[in-house]
């Protein structure tokens, strides 16, 4: 199984060219268990601004060459992602539930 | 018949709640689930009018009721799969769906987990942008659906969707 910080560089590269304008300060890759009970991955983005929405469409073809990237390296977990900006977290964080 | 762009302005509807603050996380949560609905009824509707002619409308209530969550979502990740998994790529005689289709295979397992966090975890919040992320998501995932509509690997798509493969 590939390692998490190869991981995180395969997705800082993808989301360079899909997103350009993404500025990147933080990606997180941590396994979890899906809802279906399968072994998968939860994949948080964090840029520094939100991206244009032209840009945050391709989120989902994100997903698909990462997920590609992760079959090729005999890695058959789902790939979840989360793409906040720095202050989204932020408004996640005092966010009341 | 529900009608999925119907529950798409709802969704939208539900991501921009009135009223001076920061919305509640209620009404986000509810924006997320009915972004996953949209997504779940769109291939519904596509199922029901390509299998089932006009004449016998009532029966399409029974290719609604067949569909299971948790089996079309096991589905489609074997369906965004690129290249397809052996057994597909046998049984279908594909190597990979086109691309639109994949695309929409692969946001149906997002949005339903998004959906599963929105109505199940009490922990997961939502910042207003990503609830009218996921209502995009949904409105694009359809648009892909509905854009294959002459392709030829829609019904075999379709056909793995509703019945998968015997193993």
């Amino acid at each position: 199984m590939v390692g998490q910080e190869l991981m995180k560089a395969e997705v800082v590269e993808i989301v360079r060219g899909l997103m350009p304008s993404a500025d990147v300060v933080r990606v997180d890759v941590e396994p979890k268990t899906d809802s279906g009970g399968d072994a998968s991955l939860a994949v948080r983005i964090v840029t520094q601004q939100r991206p244009p929405r032209e840009e945050t469409a391709r989120l989902v073809e994100v997903v698909d060459k990462f997920r590609t990237w992760l079959i090729a390296h005999d890695d058959e977990r789902f790939p979840y992602f989360r793409l906040l900006s720095e202050d989204e977290e932020r408004e996640v964080e005092r966010a009341d539930s | 018949m529900i009608n999925s762009d119907h529950l798409l302005d709802l969704a939208g509807m539900e991501a921009r709640p009135s009223g001076a603050g920061a919305p509640r996380q209620a009404y986000l949560r509810r924006a997320v689930s009915t972004a996953y609905y949209e997504v779940f009824h769109a291939p519904l509707w596509t199922i029901s009018t390509e299998f089932v002619g006009a004449a016998h409308w009532k029966t399409r209530v029974i290719f609604y009721r067949s569909v299971e969550h948790g089996k079309v979502r096991d589905r489609c990740k074997r369906l965004a799969h690129d290249p397809l998994p052996n057994d597909e790529r046998l049984s279908l005689g594909l190597d990979r769906f086109p691309e639109g289709l994949r695309l929409f295979a692969a946001e149906f397992v997002s949005l339903q987990e998004l959906r599963h966090e929105a109505d199940c975890d009490p922990d997961t919040k939502f910042s207003v942008q990503e609830a009218q992320d996921a209502v995009d998501a949904a409105r694009q995932a359809v648009e892909a659906l509905r854009a294959a509509k002459d392709d030829s690997s829609l019904i075999p798509f379709l056909s793995y969707l509703l019945l998968g493969l015997r193993r």
